[in-house]
């Protein structure tokens, strides 16, 4: 019990340096230059950000986001066959190329559909 | 350590509020979101079950993960047929959608 | 844990030609696209043809999620074999052609169909669900009309709040036993008093497959689906998903709660009486043809699940031979609305006015199959029901018997109305309703299978030993 709170404290401790350290050798070091370019506010994929708040956001942002999920959230099967596949061997690899394959195909069918494309 | 109950009346309150999400919202989107709420509390169980009752296999978690693929891709395939529908209907709201009767 | 891949042949040449199609779709021109149905077709054959060679056999794969029997091949012969007519039927049709999508998630349904007919396991059964709807929705919102965005919306939306719901019953089944597999569960309950949980989990599980067969009072999608769906979509559902949702009843129940028999049989004697009344009560009103057909679908649901509220193998049997006998008979009135609709017909009871004088042969063959429908001799559904309704007499479920054999007579009220107006009404043209070859084919395909069905029965019950 009290070396658990140990290694608690412990790990708070370095926690807390790290950020200090960051923070104030960011403020130590840093060259205080401004710009506008540099002072204006930055928006992932949009220039214009200051205006309306009820905006319409592009169609397109909801289909790269549906592709995302499902890319995205496949990977969990590769988590647990990380851990076993040492013991799993060249069947596993197999296996876990095939499903990769199947999911390739899924990108294919989006590319091909024009689905990737910005514009 | 938290004994097994807990975790089944969170999971028994998560369905319930996701139940009462579809029952009362009339967004698809925000139905879709109820859904997902549901869907994740009978994930709370498997987890917990399979942490409590049978620990030496893990086929709760494994059922668990395949759950989270599968809702992955019904949310796919849910929000693609509402942006569809958005498309065609300029509306998602489910009062809107009664051409059947019954 | 060496792999028979022999036992998973069909299933592998479904995912292989589904996958060949998906290609074909994204490669090939316009016109050449015209092949993918046949491609679809010859695998389906193919796929038919191997599944023979499992006749008899008994097996598990994948650490036993995975069983091989006499009803999951018996089932995936008839998914097969209607899913091959309805791919005929389409090959032609102006809604299809050149339509790789259409084809290729027909067939991954299907293969989540076939997995949910041997799925052994709880997980397996929940993905070979999904696998099993998830394109299903995709097909009925895939015609950009009012009428099919909003079948869609509401059979994705129903559809998910089921799946979840029996999500929620199988992690419950699962927390009392700890197991997932269906013999496992079973023999973990065998010999135990049943706690009130297990009830609540069985209960939530009846929901959710009662939702994906459309049994009364979980049936609310299914007209709608049916009537605004695009045809050949609504066709394809009535027997693909269907199939699945009544393999994982006779799958699930008997094996794993089978310790609960009684209690799960009086539900679905509960939910049967519910359907047959509701679904033909609600048919009698109907003016639109195809919603006509969605109400006689879950009136249908109804006596199909009188075989599971009889609970033994006679039961089972005759639930099996019905189905086929019902899909059948389903799919070619559907088809003759395919071949009506394809000329611009409406799909009002009316528009038939004098389809007799128009097209005597989609006519006669509509009048055979709304007569199986029903259960007149000497066609299969007469059949069907003797052996289903013979099978509640033999429990002494005497009463749900004669309520079916009622129902069948209401019934008759809505299909004759369509009847009546084929051969007795007036057209308003007198044009006729040509039909192209393949659809044609079909159709004469189905009604030969429903004759001979209806006067010789045993060809199919020899097969599953009745």
């Amino acid at each position: 019990m009290i070396s658990e709170i140990i290694y608690f404290s412990v790990f708070v401790a370095v926690g807390l340096t790290v950020v200090v350290l960051m923070l104030g050798l960011q403020k130590l070091l840093q060259t205080k230059r401004h710009s506008d370019a540099k002072l204006s506010v930055y928006e992932c994929g949009n220039i214009d950000v200051v205006s309306d708040p009820r905006i319409q956001i592009k169609m397109r942002y909801y289909i790269f986001g549906l592709l995302f999920i499902i890319f995205d959230v496949e990977m969990i099967f590769l988590f647990p066959w990380a851990v076993v596949f040492k013991s799993l061997g060249l069947v596993a690899l197999i296996e876990m190329l095939v499903f990769i394959m199947i999911l390739l195909l899924g990108l294919l069918y989006a590319w091909r559909k024009g689905v990737l494309k910005w514009t | 350590m938290i004994p097994l109950s807990y975790y089944l009346i969170l999971s028994g309150v998560l369905f319930a509020i996701g139940m009462a999400g579809v029952l009362l919202r009339r967004n698809a989107v925000a139905v879709l979101l109820s859904v997902e709420i549901m869907l994740n509390s009978a994930n709370l169980n498997l987890v917990a079950f399979s942490r409590y009752i049978a620990p030496e296999q893990a086929s709760g978690q494994m059922f668990a993960l395949f759950v989270m693929a599968i809702g992955a891709a019904e949310v796919a395939v849910g929000l693609a047929l509402i942006l569809m529908i958005y498309r065609n209907m300029q509306s998602v709201n489910l009062d809107q959608f009664n051409i059947f009767k019954w | 844990m060496q792999i028979e891949w022999i036992n998973l042949m069909p299933e592998l040449m479904i995912f292989g030609v589904a996958i060949v199609v998906l290609l074909g779709e994204l490669y090939l021109s316009a016109n050449a696209k015209r092949i993918l149905g046949v491609v679809s077709l010859l695998g389906i054959l193919a796929a038919l043809f191997s599944l023979t060679s499992l006749y008899g056999v008994e097996a598990t794969e994948f650490m036993d999620m995975f069983s091989i029997d006499l009803t999951a091949t018996v089932l995936k012969g008839i998914l097969l074999a209607t899913t091959a007519l309805v791919v005929l039927a389409t090959l032609r049709s102006r809604m299809t052609i050149g339509e790789g999508e259409f084809f290729s998630m027909m067939l991954f349904s299907v293969l989540g169909t076939m997995f949910m007919a041997s799925a052994n396991d709880l997980i397996m059964l929940f993905i070979a669900l999904e696998l099993t709807v998830l394109p299903a929705y995709i097909l009925v919102g895939s015609k950009k009309t009012a009428g099919s965005a909003e079948a869609a919306l509401k059979y994705f939306l129903l559809g998910l709040v089921a799946s979840v719901i029996l999500l929620y019953g199988m992690s419950l089944v699962y927390g009392l036993t700890g197991q997932t597999n269906f013999t496992a569960i079973a023999n973990a309950l065998a010999g135990q008093a049943i706690e009130p949980l297990l009830l609540v989990g069985m209960v939530m599980i009846v929901v959710g497959l009662g939702f994906k067969v459309a049994a009364v009072p979980f049936h609310f999608w299914a007209p709608d689906v049916y009537e605004g769906a695009p045809v050949p979509v609504a066709s394809f559902l009535a027997v693909g998903p269907k199939a699945g949702g009544f393999a994982a009843l006779i799958h699930f129940f008997p094996v794993a709660l089978a310790v609960a028999a009684p209690i799960w049989a009086g539900l679905f004697a509960i939910l049967a009486v519910l359907s047959m009344l509701l679904g033909n009560l609600a048919a009698l009103a109907q003016t639109q043809v195809r919603r006509l057909l969605g109400y006689s679908a879950v009136a249908h649901t109804g006596y199909l699940l009188v075989g599971l509220a009889v609970a033994d193998s006679f039961g089972y049997t005759a639930l099996i031979f019905y189905f086929l006998v019902y899909s059948l008979a389903a799919l070619g009135s559907f088809l003759v609305i395919l071949a009506t609709t394809e000329r611009g017909l409406g799909e009002n009871v009316t528009d038939f006015a004098g389809l007799f004088k128009r097209a005597p042969m989609l006519a006669f063959a509509m009048a055979i199959f709304l007569f199986s429908l029903v259960g007149i001799p000497p066609f299969a559904g007469f059949m069907g029901k003797v052996y289903l309704f013979g099978a509640a007499v033999r429990s002494d479920l005497i009463w749900l018997a004669v309520i079916g054999v009622l129902n069948s007579v209401v019934s008759f009220g809505y299909y004759v109305t369509v009847i009546r107006q084929m051969y007795l009404v007036n057209p308003t043209t007198d044009d006729a309703v040509t039909v192209s070859k393949p659809l044609y084919l079909s159709i004469v395909l189905i009604m030969a299978a429903v004759v001979f069905l209806g006067v010789y029965p045993s060809a199919f019950l020899s097969i599953i030993n009745l």
